[in-house]
């Protein structure tokens, strides 16, 4: 087979496509060479420096017996050459960025990894946005993420493994641990469901999280995600196994316990005390950005006489002449201001600010002189969604939460809303990932864990790992 | 199997000594016994607290068996299924009453006008889905609400004896021990929380600390419940038959409170909270003891026939809170009066009987587990 024939084939094999290039070059005793490879992944420079020229200049007279693997080990200049002998891999590693080099005579094929994709550098991430500590994120590359890690990490017992994914895409995926914390039950059971994924396409990690979590079907987060390499190295060594996914700047992280939103890094960079007083303050920002709008309902429609007789006044004073009932009236609000949240993320950065301004201010206030809707009712909703900003990982299950809270105060009253506040913790309560309960450290109460709980202690007090993880040692200092 | 850990049972023992005693039972009692109500009171938490430590004290022995497998090899079959028909019955009724308790409180405390079904159905819904979670579910959500509950009657309790006058039913025993003996037998279906304890039998993680922390932690909520009860009666003095819900009457009427603000609202979530769980607990019980006499495999049916049979019993009293204390202060105290001496004796019989395993059989087990590793 000629050398023509042999890269047409591979080309026609790959169905054709026009982003596939084949370069055929003559060597210094004649002997034909091919390349194939795609247009848009591979390092052309590096390609044409570190492969053609090379080959070019060499002399394949005195390479008798066309060894590839003294081609391989003197010759191409690339940190990755590896020999195929299938079709199958060959196509597969082209689709990946690498690039087939075919020599006349020989049936060996020579591929060299000179993918060039296009990535971002790592960045500060608009989501985890910190004023101390590190400010590195991951990127969409997951060697980068993963050398983001291992640049932490620099221990032989971070142990990584890799998958691929999806019959279509052919992702990456790396699931790293440190073996000598991570319990070897879990990072089994977390082989095991990535294993039986049969899906044609992971686009970006949070496709994983749904296979990953142990209650299907859950309003809540059943896996944790990080943009931040600081923060995965933290949970490895608290025993959790880190997901990287390629394409993805979210590396997941499990098990996950519902505190770890209620935690931020920034909390590890500053004094216990103060990063124990934000905690406080996030959970109550969590029961009002939920609960607030149904207490206020409940209380108007039906046990004002709670309300301290001035603030009853003043309210009363608002809401005098306004059209609609206080519970249509709030569920009013809350709808409108999720429609706005969901136009400015939507809406072109400029447009988005000035829709929130349009938004808050003009309609706000027009709606409130109009009698349309209340001061009050504006306030508690507006408190109420600034709230939920509080735990920002949280806040697309308290949008739901909050419009449901908001029908139950507003039909069953105060008692409604504290039988649905105990079937919550119930449910909640009820969860477990990976074995560890949902709810830990709180509840169960593990007592050694409240010192990085909601509570916060120095790290010097701190000498053991949580409980709450399954761990192989316990031990973190001394 | 799941099991709860001893922090949890703790807190559920100590719930035991707590629920429903700061509600209707005060007024009950004082209806019998007058002045010298607060000793009655004394009688039936001390009552509890026995049933409290006996049964801990079993648990602690038998942690590798439930309750009914246990009635199951002590006795025959059928004798166990009578008795563990007689506790469900006794649990069904408390559970109901509980639920009805803490639906008439709230209606009365803070509702002007509701349709009660409204409030019917959410409370079976969410006892029904609370018992069908089960063991876990119920043991992690206390560790959560512990906190609140003894918060609000922490302050509740603050904020009464600042104007309680504790000389107010000075003297006692004016009419002699009759009317305390009466007060007391007449309120006994209050006692007796305790015994959904025997149904966490073998479901508990055992420490070695289990029965000391038990008793500890029991005593001083015994204390407190009676302390909180003997405010209520100094303070409200010769009101007392008018006032229903003696946590809610504290904290709503009382002076101090009033001068503070309304915050008798904090009570009255507090006793919701406390009486919905337990009654969810009760609730899982009586799914148990169906599963176990009826050989119902799936716990969501027998989750829907214990909610079904809470229906059926609210029911039958009308939804009326008022017709099932008169069955209690009637009728309900004579079943009582009977089951409760009878798993005291059993309780006994059972811990006279405990044998403890044999170091062969321990030396057995572990060989074989070695063998296997």
């Amino acid at each position: 087979m000629s050398i023509t024939q042999k890269t047409d084939a591979l080309k026609q094999m790959l169905n054709n496509s026009q982003d596939i290039t084949t370069r055929l070059f003559i060597c210094k005793n004649n002997t034909k060479c091919g390349l194939v490879f795609i247009d848009s992944a591979v390092d052309k420079l590096l390609l044409s420096s570190s492969v053609i020229e090379p080959l070019q200049k060499f002399d394949f007279t005195n390479n008798k017996d066309n060894d590839i693997t003294s081609i391989q080990q003197t010759i191409i200049a690339y940190t990755s050459v590896k020999t195929v002998k299938t079709i199958e891999d060959t196509l597969q590693d082209i689709l990946n960025g690498f690039c087939a080099v075919l020599f006349e005579d020989c049936q060996t094929i020579l591929m060299v990894e000179c993918a060039k994709w296009i990535t971002r550098l790592p960045s500060e991430p608009p989501t985890s946005a910190v004023i101390h500590g590190p400010r590195e994120g991951f990127v969409e590359d997951i060697t980068i993420n993963m050398s983001l890690i291992r640049k932490r990490l620099k221990t032989k017992e971070l142990k990584v493994e890799q998958l691929i994914i999806g019959k279509e895409t052919q992702t990456q995926v790396r699931v790293c641990y440190l073996s000598n914390i991570a319990d070897n039950n879990v990072v089994k059971k977390i082989l095991t469901k990535l294993k039986q994924i049969k899906i044609d396409g992971i686009i970006d990690s949070s496709y994983l999280a749904s296979f990953l979590g142990d209650n299907k079907g859950s309003l809540f987060k059943q896996v944790g995600t990080a943009e931040k390499p600081d923060v995965v190295v933290a949970k490895m060594l608290e025993g959790r196994i880190a997901v990287v996914v390629d394409g993805s700047p979210f590396v997941l992280t499990l098990p996950f316990l519902y505190i770890e939103d209620l935690q931020s890094s920034n909390d590890y960079y500053l004094s216990p005390a103060h990063a124990t007083f934000m905690r406080i303050m996030r959970c109550f920002g969590l029961f009002g950005a939920i609960i607030l709008p149904g207490i206020y309902v409940a209380l108007l429609v039906y046990h004002y006489e709670i309300i301290p007789i001035k603030l009853l006044i003043t309210i009363t004073n608002s809401i005098q002449g306004i059209p609609l009932p206080p519970f249509i009236e709030v569920l009013f609000i809350i709808v409108m201001f999720e429609c706005l949240y969901e136009a400015s993320l939507r809406m072109p950065r400029y447009i988005g600010l000035a829709l929130s301004i349009v938004g808050a201010i003009i309609l706000g206030d027009t709606a409130v002189k109009a009698g349309l809707i209340s001061s009050p009712g504006v306030l508690v909703v507006a408190v109420a969604g600034m709230l939920s900003y509080t735990v920002p990982d949280q806040s697309a299950q308290i949008s739901v939460l909050r419009v449901i809270f908001t029908i139950i105060g507003g039909i069953f009253g105060l008692y409604g809303l504290i039988l649905g506040g105990m079937v919550l913790i119930a449910y909640l309560a009820s969860m477990t990932s990976y074995n560890s309960p949902y709810l830990a450290p709180l509840s169960p109460f593990i007592i050694p864990d409240q010192k990085d709980g909601i509570l916060k202690r120095s790290l010097n007090q701190q000498k053991t790992r949580p409980q709450s993880i399954p761990n192989k040692n316990a031990r973190r200092q001394g | 199997m799941t099991k709860i850990t001893t922090n949890q049972y703790i807190l559920i023992a100590v719930f035991c000594i707590l629920t429903s005693k700061l509600m209707t039972m005060p007024t009950v009692i004082f209806n019998y016994a007058g002045k010298d109500a607060v000793f009655s009171v004394m009688l039936n938490i001390a009552i509890e607290l026995i049933l409290v430590l006996l049964i801990t004290g079993l648990i602690k022995k038998y942690n590798n068996t439930t309750f009914f497998e246990l009635l199951k090899l002590k006795f025959k079959k059928i004798i166990a299924i009578i008795i563990a028909s007689i506790l469900a019955l006794f649990l069904l009724f408390k559970g109901v009453f509980l639920i009805q308790e803490t639906i008439s409180f709230f209606t009365l405390s803070l509702f002007q006008s509701i349709n009660m079904w409204l409030l019917i159905i959410p409370s079976i819904l969410t006892i029904l889905y609370i018992s069908y979670k089960g063991l876990s579910a119920i043991g992690r959500s206390i560790d959560i609400y512990w906190v609140f509950v003894f918060l609000a009657l922490i302050i509740v309790f603050v904020i009464s004896i600042t104007k309680v006058d504790f000389t107010a039913n000075l003297p006692y025993f004016e009419n002699g021990f009759l009317p305390f003996l009466t007060g007391s037998m007449h309120s006994l279906f209050y006692v007796g929380n305790s015994l959904i304890l025997l149904l966490f039998m073998g479901k508990v993680e055992i420490k070695p600390s289990l029965f000391k922390y038990t008793s500890l932690f029991s005593c001083g909520m015994a204390f407190f419940a009676t302390f909180n009860i003997f405010i209520f009666y100094n303070l409200f003095e010769n009101f007392v038959p008018y006032c229903t819900f003696a946590l809610s009457n504290l904290s709503q009427y009382n002076p101090f409170v009033t001068e503070l603000g309304h915050i008798g609202w904090l009570s009255i979530v507090e006793s919701t909270i406390n009486l919905i769980f337990m009654s969810s607990i009760f609730c899982y019980c009586v799914r148990q003891y169906l599963q176990f006499s009826f050989c119902i495999n799936k716990k969501i049916i027998a989750a829907i026939i214990s909610g079904g049979l809470y229906f059926v019993v609210m029911y039958l009293f009308s939804f009326d809170l008022y017709k099932m204390l008169a069955f209690i202060k009637d009728y309900a105290y004579i079943y009582s009066l009977v089951l409760i001496p009878i798993i005291i004796i059993l309780c006994i019989v059972l811990h006279s009987t405990y044998k403890k395993p044999s170091l062969t059989t321990n030396i057995y087990i572990k060989g074989k587990q070695n063998a296997k590793v």
